[in-house]
C-alpha cells in the first residue's frame, strides 16, 4: 500500500488510527501487527513469505546468539538465512551476468539468471533484521521474548517499506511500553501532513519534468538536461524525505519515536557532510555495522580509504544491483576520499563555494542513480556539458506546466532556506515526556498546516493520480 | 505533568475528518465524476485464486480511486485555480492565448513515432491491394489536430512544445500521400481559416474536436475524393439549438464549464435524397450507426464502412447523406466485436478509416502494422461478392435456427425473419433489417421462399439436416452458377450439387439449414 494512495489515506489510515486510539492499551500491539500484515500483503501478496522468512530467521537466530555459548557457526548461519532472500532476489541476476561476462573471456558460455521482481521493501526490512541480530550478538540489547513482538518490530507498517531504518535498540522499549496522547496524535498528524505535502505537492509535481528529461533520447539540449536534473534533484529529496516525514509522523501517532532521516542535505558543504544529512539511518547503519567493525579510521590513511571504499560499494549495492548504482556510489566514495586527502571535508573557508561544489557533485551523481542504463547516464552527462543551444525539448516543455514549474522553483529555493525555516522536525518537536511544546504558536501552526496541506494534497492526488515513492524499489 | 492542549485535539479530529471527508460527502450524495476518457475501474473478483495476486489489490486501489466521491470536483478545483491566469495546471493540456487550450498529445504524438515510414507505406500498399482484389475502395484519413490548424494561436509554451511535431509532420504527410490511399484534410481547413478568420470557428477554445463548421469542410473533402461535383455546402441545415458544449479539454482538467454554441447541430439536407438512420447498440452505451440514403438524388453507390474516432462526431450527419449506405463504427467499438465488424467490412464496397493526428501513430503502429489486426482486415477487404454470399448464407442459417428456437416452428418465408408473421414467441428481427434490405438482394441475388420443412412435425424428429428429410431450405436465384460450386466447395467440401447444405439445380441455389 502506498501512503499517498486514496485507499490508504481515505480508508486504511483513518480506520487504523481511530481503532488504535479507541482500543485498550493491551490490544494495541496486536492491532498494529494486524494492520502491518494487511498493509504489506496488500502490495506484496504471496511475496509476504519473504518477510516472514526474514522475521523467523532473525528471531530464532538472535535467541540462539543471545546464549553465552553461541558459536560463530550459528552467527554465520543466521546472517546467511537473513541475507539469502535479498541476495537471491536483488543480486543473483546481476552477478550471474557479470560472472558470465568475465568467464566468456575464457570461452565459458552460459545463460545468466533472469531478473526477479523484488519483494517490496526487502532491503529495508533485511537491514532491520540484521541490526536486531547484530545488536543482540554485541550485547547492546536483549532479544525479544515473543515472535509477535519481533514481527511487529520488523513489519511495523509506518517504516516497513522505505524506512527510516529503525534499529532495534532504538525502539525496543517502545515495543513493550508506549503512550498515545492527543499531543502525539496532533504532532504526528502534522508531521504526516508535512510529508504528504512534500511528496504530493512538490515531488510529484516536478516528477513529470524529470521523467520527460530522462526519457528524451537524442537531441536533449544542455538547458533541458539541467532543468531535468534539477527537477530530479528536487524530486528525490522531497519524495524520500516526504516518505520519512510520513513514517515518523505515523510512528509518533502510534506512540513510537523514529529516528530522523534527513537534515537539509543539499545545504551540505562537503560530501562527507552530505552523508551525515542524507538517508541518515542508512549511512549510520553502515557506519556502525560495517565501517567501525572494519576498523574505521583507526588503521591509518590507507585502511581508512579502503574502509570508506567498501562502505560506499555496499551502499551502492544496497540501492540496486546495477552498474549505474555502482558508478553513483563510486562518485560519492571517491570524492569522500578526496575530501579526506585534501582536507576539504573539514575546511571552513568559502562555505558558499563548497556548498555549490557539493551540490554539483551530488547532482551529477544523481544522473547515474536515475538513468536506466550506464549508456543512458553517460549520454545524459554528455548533454549536461554539450554547450548546445536551442530551446527546451517539447516533451519537457509540455511537462513544465505552471504548477510544476512553480514547484520546481519552490524546491530549488528550499535548498537555500535557513536552518530555522525547516518545518519538519520543528512541527514534530516533543519534550522528554513525549509531549508537544506548550506554547500556543506551534499549536496554531500545526492546525493551520493540517487544514491547508491535507486537503490540497488530497485534491492533487485525485487530480493527477498518485505515484509510488522512489525508494519503494529498494 | 503537562496537560493536553485543546487545539491538538481539534487538529487531530480535523486530520481524520479531512481524510474521510469524501466518503462522508458521498453519503450525502456527492458523486465520483470521471474526468478521464475511460470507464471507471471495476471491483476485481476476489476469491481463493486471486487473493494471492498483488494485481487483485492493485485493482481494488484503482476501484477506490475511481469511486471516491468528489474526485472530479477536486480535479476541477486544482486545475481551475490556474484558469483565471490563462494557465493550465494539467500536464496533458497546454495553454494558448485568448483562452485557447490544446491537448499536449497534439505536440508529443508526432515526435513519438515508433515505426519506420517505409514500413507504413508498404503496409498501406498491401492493404490497398487486398481491397482491390475484393473490388473495394480503401481510404485512410488523418483528422487534423487543433494545434496543426490553429498554429498561430499557440502560446509561447505551446509553440516550443509544437516545434518537434511541426518538424515531423511534413515527412509523415508526404509518406502517407505517397501511398495513394490517403489525402490530407488539413489544407482545406487551414485555407478556410485563413480566408475567413472571423466567419467560423473550426475548433472551440475548450475542446479538441472539429466544430460543425469544420465538419462541413471535412465532409466536402471526403465526398470530393469520390465525386468532385457531388458535395453541396449550401444544403447544410442548421438546427437552431443553443446547447452548451462542455469541451473535452476542460473536462480533462475537471472543469465543468461549457460554452453556449448556437446552431450546434448541422446536417446535410439534400434535395431528393431521403436518409434513414438506425442505431445498433453495442454495449448498452455505444452504438454503430447506419445511414441508408435513397431517392432521386445521386449518392456514392454501395456500402461504405467508416471506422473513426470522436473527431467525426461533428461530421457524420453532414457526410452520411452522400453515401447510399454509410456505417459508422468507432475504433474502440471495433474491438468489442472485431470479427463481427470485419464481416461488415467484407460486405462493403469501401472502407474509410479516420484517425485524429495525435493518435494516428498509435493506430498505425498498434493496428495497421500489427499482424493480428492487419491480416484479418486484409482478409475481410479481399472478400469478393461471390464469397460474400457465403457470409450471407451462414448468417441466414443462424437466423433460421434462432427463429425455430423462439417459435418452435419452421420459418415459412424469408420475410418472416424480418417481420413478425404473428407466430407466438417471435423475437426478431433475426437479421439486420436495414443491412439486409441493402445487401441481400444486391450481393446475394434474389432470396426466394422457404420450402416446406420435412417432416412438418414434430421438431424433435429432426436430427440431421444432411439426411434430406429434416431441414428447411432457402432458395436463391440470380447468382452466377459458378458461385454455387465455389460455395459448395467452401461449405460442404465439394460434395456435389445434390448433397449437403449447398445444393443447386438449374440456376437456383438451395441452402439447407438445420431446423
Amino acid at each position: 500500500m502506498v501512503f499517498s494512495s486514496p485507499i490508504f489515506l481515505t480508508v486504511f489510515l483513518p480506520v487504523v488510527v481511530v481503532a488504535m486510539v479507541l482500543s485498550p492499551k493491551t490490544f494495541r500491539n496486536t492491532l498494529l501487527l494486524l494492520a502491518s500484515v494487511v498493509f504489506y500483503y496488500w502490495g506484496a501478496a504471496l511475496d509476504t513469505w519473504v518477510l516472514l522468512w526474514v522475521v523467523g530467521a532473525s528471531f530464532l537466530g538472535a535467541r540462539l546468539l543471545a546464549k553465552d555459548d553461541s558459536s560463530t557457526g550459528a552467527f554465520v548461519v543466521t546472517m546467511a538465512a537473513i541475507l539469502a532472500p535479498l541476495l537471491w532476489f536483488k543480486y543473483a541476476a546481476f552477478f550471474s551476468d557479470v560472472g558470465l561476462d568475465a568467464l566468456s573471456v575464457f570461452g565459458v558460455e552460459g545463460t545468466p539468471l533472469a531478473g526477479r521482481v523484488l519483494p517490496v521493501g526487502i532491503s529495508f526490512f533485511t537491514f532491520q533484521a540484521l541490526s536486531y541480530v547484530l545488536d543482540v550478538r554485541r550485547g547492546v540489547a536483549e532479544p525479544l521474548d515473543r515472535p509477535d513482538r519481533h514481527l511487529l518490530y520488523i513489519a511495523l507498517f509506518p517504516q516497513l517499506i522505505a524506512g527510516p531504518i529503525v534499529r532495534y535498540a532504538e525502539i525496543r522499549e517502545q515495543l513493550y511500553e508506549r503512550v498515545i496522547t492527543a499531543d502525539r496524535l496532533a504532532v504526528g498528524a502534522t508531521r504526516f501532513a508535512h510529508g504528504l505535502a512534500k511528496k504530493v505537492i512538490v515531488a510529484d509535481s516536478v516528477a513529470p519534468i524529470a521523467d520527460a528529461a530522462f526519457a528524451t533520447g537524442d537531441g536533449r539540449t544542455m538547458f533541458a538536461a539541467w532543468i531535468g536534473l534539477l527537477a530530479y534533484t528536487v524530486q528525490i529529496y522531497f519524495d524520500f524525505s516526504g516518505y520519512s516525514d510520513m513514517a515518523i509522523g505515523l510512528g509518533t501517532m502510534f506512540g513510537f519515536t523514529f529516528p530522523e532521516n534527513f537534515a537539509r542535505p543539499y545545504s551540505s558543504t562537503s560530501i562527507t557532510e552530505f552523508w551525515r544529512r542524507w538517508h541518515i539511518t542508512l549511512s549510520s547503519w553502515f557506519r556502525d555495522y560495517v565501517y567501525i567493525p572494519l576498523g574505521g579510521s583507526r588503521g591509518g590513511a590507507g585502511a581508512t580509504y579502503r574502509n570508506l571504499a567498501i562502505v560506499f560499494f555496499l551502499t551502492a549495492l544496497w540501492h540496486g544491483a546495477a552498474w549505474t548504482f555502482l558508478v553513483w556510489g563510486g562518485i560519492h566514495g571517491v570524492w569522500l576520499i578526496v575530501e579526506r586527502v585534501t582536507g576539504l571535508g573539514s575546511a571552513e573557508r568559502a562555505p558558499v563555494a563548497r556548498r555549490a561544489l557539493t551540490l554539483f557533485i551530488v547532482m551529477v551523481a544523481w544522473v547515474f542513480f536515475r538513468a536506466l542504463t550506464l549508456s543512458d547516464a553517460v549520454s545524459y552527462v554528455g548533454d549536461l556539458f554539450s554547450f548546445s543551444g536551442g530551446a527546451i525539448n517539447p516533451q519537457i516543455i509540455t511537462a513544465m506546466t505552471a504548477p510544476n514549474t512553480l514547484m520546481l522553483l519552490v524546491g530549488v529555493l528550499s535548498f537555500a532556506l535557513p536552518k530555522t525555516w525547516v518545518a519538519g522536525p520543528k512541527l514534530n518537536q516533543l519534550d522528554v515526556d513525549g509531549l508537544a511544546s506548550t506554547a500556543a504558536k506551534p499549536q496554531v501552526l500545526r492546525f493551520a498546516y493540517v487544514l491547508i496541506a491535507v486537503p490540497l494534497s488530497m485534491a492533487l492526488i485525485f487530480a493527477n493520480g498518485f505515484s509510488p515513492f522512489l525508494y519503494f524499489q529498494f | 505533568m503537562s496537560r493536553t492542549k485543546p487545539l491538538h485535539i481539534v487538529t487531530f479530529v480535523l486530520f481524520i475528518g479531512v481524510l474521510v471527508f469524501p466518503w462522508v460527502a458521498g453519503v450525502f450524495g456527492a458523486s465520483s465524476d470521471t474526468v478521464e476518457r475511460r470507464r471507471p475501474a471495476a471491483f476485481p473478483a476476489v476469491g481463493s485464486s486471486t487473493v494471492g495476486e498483488a494485481r487483485t489489490f492493485a485493482q481494488i486501489n484503482e476501484y477506490v480511486r475511481d469511486r471516491t466521491p468528489l474526485r472530479g470536483q477536486m480535479t476541477g478545483w486544482v486545475n481551475g485555480a490556474w484558469l483565471p491566469f490563462g494557465l493550465s495546471g494539467d500536464p496533458t493540456v497546454v495553454e494558448g492565448p485568448d483562452d485557447y487550450y490544446f491537448l499536449a498529445e497534439d505536440f508529443t504524438g508526432p515526435c513519438n513515432r515508433e515505426y519506420e515510414l517505409d514500413d507504413m507505406v508498404d503496409q498501406f500498399e498491401l492493404i490497398d491491394a487486398a481491397a482491390q482484389r475484393g473490388g473495394k475502395d480503401f481510404l485512410f484519413l488523418v483528422a487534423s489536430d487543433k494545434g496543426a490548424v490553429l498554429d498561430y494561436r499557440l502560446g509561447e509554451r505551446a509553440r516550443l512544445a509544437a516545434q518537434c511535431s511541426r518538424e515531423a509532420r511534413p515527412e509523415f504527410r508526404a509518406a502517407l500521400d505517397s501511398t495513394g490511399v490517403s489525402f490530407d484534410l488539413a489544407p482545406s481547413l487551414i485555407a478556410a481559416d485563413r480566408a475567413f478568420p472571423d466567419a467560423g470557428r473550426w475548433y472551440y477554445e475548450h475542446d479538441s474536436h472539429w466544430t460543425f463548421e469544420a465538419g462541413g469542410i471535412v465532409a466536402g473533402d471526403i465526398v470530393g475524393y469520390f465525386d468532385d461535383d457531388l458535395y453541396d455546402p449550401k444544403v447544410i441545415r442548421k438546427i437552431e439549438r443553443a446547447l452548451p458544449i462542455n469541451g473535452d479539454v476542460y473536462r480533462r482538467m475537471g472543469i465543468q464549464r461549457s460554452l453556449d454554441v448556437p446552431d450546434n447541430v448541422r446536417i446535410s439536407d439534400r434535395e431528393g435524397v431521403f436518409t434513414d438512420r438506425s442505431e445498433e447498440n453495442i454495449d448498452g452505451t455505444r452504438t454503430v450507426r447506419t445511414y441508408l440514403s435513397g431517392g432521386d438524388g445521386e449518392t456514392i453507390s454501395g456500402s461504405t464502412v467508416i471506422i473513426h474516432d470522436s473527431m467525426m462526431n461533428f461530421v457524420e450527419r453532414q457526410l452520411a447523406p452522400y453515401f447510399e449506405e454509410a456505417v459508422f463504427i468507432h475504433w474502440d467499438d471495433l474491438e468489442l466485436d472485431r470479427a463481427k465488424f470485419l464481416d461488415r467490412v467484407a460486405l462493403s464496397d469501401r472502407l474509410i478509416m479516420v484517425s485524429v493526428e495525435r493518435q494516428v501513430h498509435r493506430v498505425i503502429a498498434g493496428r495497421i502494422l500489427e499482424e493480428s489486426f492487419a491480416q484479418p482486415l486484409m482478409d475481410a477487404l479481399e472478400i469478393a461478392p461471390d464469397v460474400d454470399l457465403k457470409s450471407g448464407l451462414i448468417e441466414s442459417a443462424g437466423a433460421v435456427r434462432n427463429y425455430t428456437r423462439d417459435t418452435g416452428t419452421f420459418v415459412e418465408s424469408f420475410d418472416d425473419l424480418f417481420v413478425d408473421p404473428g407466430v407466438e414467441g417471435w423475437a426478431g428481427p433475426y437479421l439486420d433489417v436495414d443491412v439486409a434490405g441493402v445487401w441481400y438482394p444486391e450481393v446475394a441475388g434474389d432470396w426466394g421462399t422457404v420450402h416446406e420443412p420435412m417432416p412438418t412435425s414434430p421438431l424433435t424428429d429432426c436430427a440431421d439436416y444432411n439426411s434430406g428429410d429434416c431441414a428447411v431450405w432457402l432458395t436463391l436465384t440470380g447468382v452466377p452458377e459458378a458461385s454455387f460450386a465455389e460455395l459448395d466447395a467452401e461449405l460442404d467440401g465439394s460434395d456435389g450439387a445434390t448433397a449437403g447444405r449447398v445444393r443447386f439445380d438449374d440456376g437456383t441455389l438451395y441452402f439447407y439449414s438445420l431446423a
